[in-house]
């Protein structure tokens, strides 16, 4: 009789959890979904025209979201790329003679030099949110593949012989071995490139001044165009608002995401 | 009897036309559920041997027959950090292409002959030294080969923790009878575990050494300073 109890009691409880993990799987979906659709439609009819005389507070938030979407699309860029780069730079030793230099020069010259012909260039096609982008992916790129490169180094030797005797190759190696292995690598990698990235953002956004005969009007609304451009007007309150604000959502980022990514990180670390 | 694995003149050098050899003229027939001791200097090529058979490298030279899929232990315990002691296990036959029932049954087989059931949902940071070697020859061993390498698994850890662990080894060689090949510094360690011993000198096969000694071996036995030192005095050209 108290076999059956505890299986029922058993069978019931593990039918509610099924189901209140289904609703926070629908739920997650369905937020993520909604922000993806908002960002999406958001940056397809960008909202970039503002007026420094008269900014709300609704214009600042908007220009935090704008913000931080040009940040997150440039660190999912540079992302993308600096797996494979850096796997190519660590693939050989002979590969990593002669890459590992090229690639050391290419970033040590300051992004920012070659900002105005990528700025005219996107210019050109009207693709001004595609400049900003652009500049802070070249920005974050190179925090990432050498935080990796580091890594892939510190993959212990009996690991990299463990891989190879209980046959993990391939695409297989890369999710299960390499990945993992270099996660706390990539997280710090990222923590350096978003620092760098909210350093950028405070000219990426500021496309006025190298356009030839630029105007305050082609920049493109976010916390980064609001700083400059209130400062060179002499709006002090909004400057001191958007300082404010900008603090606060780097500070929150920290906490919410970097914080948490840090502390998960120490599981992945060898010994 | 069978011979899982065989050596044929192995050699092997890192260079290709250099004269320098890791191991050179390796010949050497291993008999199925042997306990073989590889021991000799730093540096004598013992642990390149053991590469061999894992297929982490390949001879220069010379022939060797081995049976395709060999577990293996590391001296470092080269557990993956972000598996529990359970998926570490499992993650080896896994990849070795078992079904998962197959997979959940010899894990748990193997967490059991390793003693370390209660420590399943554990990472590995959170286990000694000893329970991580444990780990690793459970792992070694869910993949159902017949020959277990070990690459110095005691050489890190405390005697007494070392002491432990050869007692479980011989009683899981006696249970499973897998071929061992095991790489050692310790000659003690060596008489205490093997069947024969093979001291390397400069990437040679120096001789081989029959352990006559009947099991269970212990250190205080009168008959064993003396084989220690038969083994000591080839290692030492005396």
């Amino acid at each position: 009789m108290s076999k059956i109890k505890h299986y029922h009691h058993h069978f019931h409880f593990s039918y509610q959890t099924t189901i209140k993990r289904h609703l926070a799987s629908i739920v997650g979906v369905t937020i993520t979904v909604a922000i993806l659709i908002f960002l999406i439609i958001h940056f397809a009819n960008p909202n970039n025209t503002f007026n420094i005389n008269q900014i709300s507070w609704t214009d600042i938030f908007l220009a935090s979201i704008n913000t931080l979407t040009r940040l997150f699309v440039a660190y999912i860029f540079s992302l993308v790329f600096s797996i494979p780069l850096a796997l190519l730079i660590t693939s050989t030793p002979r590969v990593e003679k002669i890459l590992l230099p090229i690639f050391d020069i290419i970033q040590s010259i300051p992004v920012l030099a070659f900002f105005p012909i990528v700025v005219v260039f996107f210019a050109i096609n009207h693709a001004f949110e595609l400049a900003a982008i652009f500049i802070l992916f070249m920005s974050m790129l190179w925090n990432l593949v050498f935080s990796m490169v580091g890594g892939l180094k510190a993959i212990p030797e009996d690991v990299k012989s463990a891989s190879v005797v209980f046959k993990v190759h391939g695409i297989k190696k890369l999710f299960y071995i390499t990945l993992p292995a270099i996660f706390p690598f990539i997280t710090t990698g990222s923590l350096l490139a978003w620092g760098q990235g909210w350093s950028i953002i405070i000219v990426a956004e500021v496309l006025h001044t190298y356009i030839p005969n630029g105007m305050v009007s082609q920049d493109l609304l976010g916390l980064g165009s609001l700083l400059v451009d209130s400062f060179a007007q002499g709006k002090n309150s909004v400057f001191l608002a958007t300082l404010v604000i900008m603090i606060l959502v780097i500070s929150l980022l920290n906490f919410v995401v970097w914080q948490k990514l840090l502390h998960f990180t120490e599981r992945f670390r060898f010994d | 009897m069978k011979n899982p694995i065989i050596f044929d003149k192995v050699s092997l050098t890192y260079d290709k036309g250099s004269d320098i050899f890791v191991v050179q003229d390796f010949t050497l027939s291993i008999n199925q559920g042997e306990f073989f001791c590889l021991v000799g200097p730093s540096g004598c090529g013992k642990s390149t041997v053991l590469k061999i058979i894992a297929g982490l490298e390949k001879p220069s030279r010379g022939e060797i027959k081995k049976p395709e899929t060999v577990g293996m232990v590391f001296q470092t315990g080269a557990l993956l950090p972000w598996l529990t002691v359970e998926n570490n296990i499992a993650f080896a036959a896994k990849m070795e292409g078992f079904s998962q029932e197959k997979v959940e049954s010899l894990t748990g087989q193997y967490l059991k002959m390793v003693d370390l059931e209660q420590f399943r949902n554990k990472y590995p940071r959170e286990l000694s030294g000893g329970q991580k070697q444990r780990v690793g020859i459970a792992r070694a061993l869910s993949i159902e080969s017949e020959v277990l390498l070990m690459d110095e698994p005691f050489s890190a850890l405390d005697p007494l923790t070392t002491e432990e662990l050869h007692n479980d080894l011989l009683q899981i060689w006696q249970k499973t009878k897998k071929t061992i090949i095991m790489v050692s510094h310790l000659v003690e360690e060596a008489v205490l575990l093997a069947d024969r011993i093979g001291i390397m000198k400069t990437g040679r096969l120096d001789s081989i050494v029959s352990v006559t000694l009947p099991r269970p071996r212990k250190e205080e036995q009168k008959e064993f300073l003396p084989e220690v030192e038969k083994v000591r005095k080839i290692l030492h050209n005396q």
